[in-house]
């Protein structure tokens, strides 16, 4: 406990100063774009009311979860499959390649256009900007199982699928938890993305509405509030990961 | 089974490429979603226009600017935090705070403050991949080979030319693979600076014919914006895998 507490200390300390700071040299400054720390602090209290968490946040988690949630099962079967076919992965990595290059951003008016501006469009759009990167990471990570582990579950008879599900998938762990992780920042971006392009609801769409109304102060409420999201979601990997897979991080030299 | 030659290969590869568009053309609308000779006849009558080239070179130019920019100021925070060891663990505290809030929510920001013309593009891009290319340069730095820092030290390796001839080769292989990873994203900011804030470019023309309905144009700039993104990739990927010859790329 002591050491954590000290961990803690020597954690802040650089954001504390940052933060002093920022506090210090805008202290007045009649800048309204730039409010200071202790302003927007006060001001979030009246932006996190229980409202405003059932209809924003609420809204803000369900894209996020459901989109990432289906997006990354699909890329992980879909990697799967191509992965372990070498005349699929011939054919079809230059296509995945392809639209994988078009930044996510732009997918979004795509995805829009066929499917409305409602809550299934954003989690379509968070689903396809999580699949692509998944569908990579998993098809490389497949493709690249080692030749002897393969031979073996060959001698002792197993047949592809068996071998895809017993062999190869396991194997693959530890790099689709990285891919996993790394997926969690692609899916916030497209998720509020999504909301700022026309829906009206979820953290994107306050964050422009506070702007487009100047409520500047509600506007950094919501930038600090995502970034503690992005941050609480990595950590929550970072930890995940390393519980269930600890013999990769471990062979990476990253425990 | 394997496919031998390259040529039926890549044909193949066209066929079911299209087949998958038409495909989604056939599930979706076909007014939302267009079929593939009409996007291509409409790319070929958009690639003749001016108008085109120009946002193309807006496009490229910023994404270049803003990634120059960013590796400049990424190099030099992440040689400072690395070697005067600021206490690691805070700092990367808040550079990962930083990094993890999505990049688009300080386009309101900078719009309500300096507007939206192709510099706030540039300070976007450039402030992502900053932030970006920092957690790189500090962890190469971190992990150079304690026996070379010994060896440096020995030979009176000191400032600046520690910095070129001790961290520039030993973190190559780190920071190379930043610099591949924050290319495409250089150019997705620019992309997404258009689209959400129009910003001058290949964003705001795609939005703009997204907001006349003009779904054959929206997938040309797609098109477009998928070449452009596989071309950045691969041109650095080539540049290092040519720089870097000992290592396997990740």
């Amino acid at each position: 406990m002591k050491t954590y507490a000290r961990n803690f200390l020597w954690r802040s300390w650089v954001p504390l100063i940052l933060i002093a700071l920022w506090q210090i040299l805008l202290r007045n400054s009649t800048n309204p774009y730039f409010p200071t720390p202790s302003q927007i602090l006060a001001d979030t209290k009246y932006v996190i009311t229980p409202d405003w968490i059932m209809s924003s946040l609420k809204s803000s988690a369900l894209t996020f979860l459901a989109g990432y949630t289906l997006g990354s099962i699909a890329g992980i079967l879909l990697g799967a499959v191509i992965g372990a076919s070498e005349i699929l992965r011939e054919i079809l990595t230059p296509i995945t390649n392809f639209i994988r290059s078009i930044p996510s951003v732009a997918k979004v008016p795509v995805i829009m256009a066929m499917l409305g501006i409602g809550q299934a469009t954003r989690i379509a759009t968070v689903a396809i900007a999580v699949l692509f990167p998944m569908l990579m990471t998993t098809t490389r990570a497949i493709a690249t199982t080692d030749a002897k582990t393969l031979d073996m579950a060959n001698l002792l008879g197993f047949g592809r699928i068996r071998t895809l599900f017993e062999v190869r998938l396991p194997a693959a762990t530890g790099e689709i938890l990285t891919g996993l992780q790394a997926a969690v920042q692609i899916g916030i971006l497209v998720m509020v993305i999504s909301e700022m392009l026309g829906s009206g609801i979820g953290l994107g769409a306050f964050i422009i509405h506070s702007q487009s109304t100047f409520m500047i102060a509600d506007m950094w409420v919501g930038i600090f509030i995502l970034g503690v999201i992005g941050l609480l979601l990595n950590e929550f990997f970072l930890f995940a990961e390393r519980k269930i897979a600890p013999w990769y991080f471990r062979s990476k030299g990253l425990i | 089974m394997r496919i031998n030659s390259r040529v039926p290969k890549l044909a193949l590869t066209f066929l079911v490429g299209f087949g998958l568009w038409e495909l989604g053309s056939l599930i979706a609308n076909v007014r939302n979603f267009p079929h593939s000779w009409v996007v291509l006849a409409d790319l070929a009558s958009l690639v003749i226009t001016m108008a085109f080239w120009e946002s193309l070179l807006v496009t490229v130019g910023l994404s270049g600017l803003g990634f120059i920019i960013g590796a400049l100021f990424a190099c030099v925070i992440g040689i400072f935090v690395a070697l005067t060891k600021s206490g690691d663990l805070a700092t990367s505290g808040v550079i990962n705070f930083v990094r993890s809030i999505p990049s688009v929510v300080f386009l309101p920001l900078l719009i309500a403050s300096i507007g939206s013309s192709a510099r706030t593009a540039l300070i976007l891009t450039s402030f992502v991949i900053t932030f970006k290319l920092v957690t790189y340069v500090v962890r190469g730095i971190g992990e150079t080979d304690p026996i070379l820092i010994e060896s440096s030290r020995v030979m009176g390796l000191r400032g600046f030319s520690k910095i070129v001839y001790l961290y520039l080769p030993s973190t190559t292989s780190i920071v190379g693979t930043g610099l591949r990873l924050s290319a495409t994203q250089a150019f997705g900011t620019v992309v997404a600076a258009g689209i959400v804030a129009g910003t001058p470019g290949l964003g705001s023309a795609l939005l703009l014919a997204e907001s006349s309905a003009n779904y054959p144009r929206v997938f040309s700039y797609v098109f477009v914006m998928g070449v452009l993104g596989s071309l950045i990739y691969s041109l650095f990927n080539r540049t290092e895998n040519k720089l870097i010859r000992w290592r396997v790329s990740v």
